[in-house]
């Protein structure tokens, strides 16, 4: 009897509102902390995942890209005799410190790029070449950091000179859609000059990064490589990939923060959804009771029950996510690394789906034991 | 020869309803025999606590006895449990409540439709029916009006018309005209004399109204839980048989 349910759930609209504002608030919780989520397993691996190559080379006991000992830049050499590999060569990630032309000090994260890097990093210029930054020496940073870099209030411009661990560099060119997941953004610049940011000597790296032949595999191409540098840790893209999603997302707890918030606002939703509901069977108690005397089963006032809820869970996903999508899209430039793909957006529907359902189950089991002798009792 | 045969639509036998109250059981009915007839009015009265609720709450199925048998057309149905009882109901039992017990979120016609929607009839079909019925109790024109805004005659009149949705051969009436004023209990009265005369279904009264004696096939009187006095006018409820 979807009319039934349609019009208790509109003859209340004091209840309805309530409902409303539950389902809203937990979908736009559920689907902005899982969009964090998202975001943040692209942000901790993007460097990895976009950069191009095929294996990765490091210290052994290195769990992420970020923070990595240094290791000796001739492993370079010694990668590349290895039959299978294209192409070899060093990578510098660092964190180092930014202080402005009026001062202020920021954390960034430096990557070093040689001149004639084979590496798709940064892959997308919002002004600026790339290859003639790495020849002429500037520093390349993305341009969502503009505000916050900028020094007396204005937008960080090109041609700024910052200093960064002390040495003097000059703003040569913007990225885009470069996201980091930590507040420190990726500064790219030459090796050399990563070098001394990183405060590095000559002579050492902290990652060897090796392209594969064509028709050779990076697994087998990793797996040459592990017996000529047994000393080394050498992945694959895809494993080094997970192995820092992993660290970042679970073994700092960052990530079953994030989980655990998520469940929080489905189960906020749950009780919210699932007391309203419940207060309004509790007030048509002896209506379902009428039902029932007039020869409605325990399934057909269930299914007024959860077509209600389904109702209300329908407008409110409808609102809620508009909401979220909207969010979603204005976060990032505010450095809020949310990415609320379609498919989430999707999957949140079903999710508000079984929220509902979950919320209308006391109620279903209040009518359930309902005695119909409840009509005479006026 | 000529035959009489009677034939109800209900016959209760020796039903005790008790209630636990603590260590000890409260019986409210002490075996309890009636039949209930096509096309009879019946009144069921007697002073509040004598139980005649609870005797109108059983024979809608609503409850189960403690002891005793309820027979619906001719079947026991005194065993039977919820997963059956639903189909009985919407079948077989109408039910006009003193205090009406309509949809508050539904209007008049939407009121009758439901009844309607439960008996399979649906859409434009079910609308064009439940209009015919509010026509037939005079709330035509006051179709799309909700509960809250008909005054206490009008939804017993829509309660009415919802009691008709089913084919029910039983009607069972909780003190109908005992929220109304005399003009409108008689407008109800007036209706469930004809659903009893015209219809051919069995009508049964709780009430406390005497005024309705009058108009009654039998009236049964109950004290205590038991049927103290019961009064069928000669003539009312027996079908003549020809010679065979």
């Amino acid at each position: 009897m979807p009319l039934i349910a349609w019009r208790n759930l509109f003859h209340d609209k004091l209840k309805l509102s309530l409902a409303l504002v539950g389902i809203v608030f937990s979908v736009v919780l559920v689907t902005l902390q899982v969009g964090l989520f998202i975001g943040a397993m692209h942000n901790c691996s993007c460097i990895i995942d976009r950069a191009g190559a095929d294996v990765w080379i490091m210290k052994k006991g290195t769990r992420n890209l970020d923070m990595a000992d240094q290791i000796p830049e001739r492993v370079v050499f010694q990668a590349i005799p290895t039959p299978g590999v294209a192409w070899a060569e060093p990578l510098i990630v660092h964190f180092a410190a930014w202080r402005s032309d009026d001062g202020r000090q920021e954390n960034v994260e430096v990557v070093g790029l040689r001149r004639d890097t084979r590496l798709n990093l940064p892959w997308q210029m919002a002004s600026g070449d790339r290859d003639r930054i790495l020849r002429t020496g500037g520093v390349i940073i993305d341009e969502r950091e503009r505000l916050r870099f900028g020094s007396g209030g204005r937008l960080l411009a090109l041609g700024e000179t910052p200093e960064i661990s002390g040495h003097a560099t000059r703003v040569a060119g913007f990225s885009t859609g470069v996201g980091t997941f930590t507040t420190a953004p990726y500064v790219f610049t030459e090796f050399k000059r990563a070098l001394d940011f990183a405060c590095m000597p000559g002579g050492s790296t902290k990652f060897v990064v090796v392209g594969a032949a064509a028709g050779v595999a990076p697994e087998e191409l990793a797996r040459r490589l592990r017996d000529r540098l047994p000393e080394m840790d050498v992945l694959t893209t895809a494993e080094f990939s997970a192995i820092s999603r992993d660290y970042w997302l679970f073994k700092t707890g960052m990530g079953l923060g994030v989980i655990l918030a998520s469940a929080l606002g489905f189960l906020v939703g749950v009780v919210i959804v699932g007391q309203t509901m419940y207060s309004a069977t509790i007030e048509r108690l002896q209506e379902y009771g009428t039902l029932k005397a007039l020869g409605m089963g325990n399934l057909g006032l269930s299914r007024i029950i959860v077509q209600q809820a389904l109702i209300a869970g329908i407008l409110g996903y409808g609102i809620g996510s508009l909401i979220a999508w909207h969010m979603g899209c204005k976060l990032p430039t505010f450095n809020v690394p949310v990415e609320v793909p379609l498919w989430w957006t999707a999957t949140m529907f079903l999710v508000t789906v079984g929220m509902c359902i979950l919320a209308s189950i006391t109620s279903v089991v209040r009518v359930f034991r309902l005695e119909p002798a409840i009509v005479f009792r006026g | 020869m000529s035959g009489v045969v009677e034939q109800p639509v209900m016959r209760v036998r020796g039903v005790r309803k008790s209630y636990r109250e603590g260590d000890h059981a409260l019986e409210v009915l002490h075996g309890i025999d009636l039949d209930v007839c096509r096309g009879e009015l019946t009144l069921l009265m007697g002073p509040s606590g004598s139980g005649k609720t609870t005797l109108l709450t059983i024979m809608g199925l609503l409850l189960k006895p403690t002891a005793g048998r309820v027979e619906l057309l001719g079947r026991d149905v005194t065993a039977l449990g919820e997963a059956d009882l639903p189909a009985i109901r919407r079948r077989h039992v109408g039910f006009i409540f003193q205090s009406f017990n309509l949809l508050s979120a539904l209007n008049a016609v939407e009121n009758v439709e439901v009844a309607l929607a439960l008996q399979g009839v649906r859409g434009r079909a079910a609308r064009r029916r439940a209009m015919e019925l509010l026509e037939n109790v005079g709330l035509a024109e006051r179709w799309n009006h909700r509960p809250d805004a008909l005054s206490g005659g009008e939804k017993q009149r829509v309660s009415v018309a919802r009691a008709l949705a089913s084919p029910a051969e039983l009607i069972l009436a909780d003190e109908p005209t005992g929220n109304l004023d005399s003009r409108t209990s008689a407008q109800v009265v007036e209706t469930l004399r004809r659903l009893a005369h015209e219809e051919d279904r069995a009508v049964f009264v709780v009430t406390h109204d005497p005024g309705l004696r009058a108009l009654a096939d039998q009236v049964i009187q109950m004290r205590d839980g038991t049927v103290a006095d019961s009064i069928r006018p000669a003539g009312r409820g027996l079908v003549e048989l020809p010679a065979a």
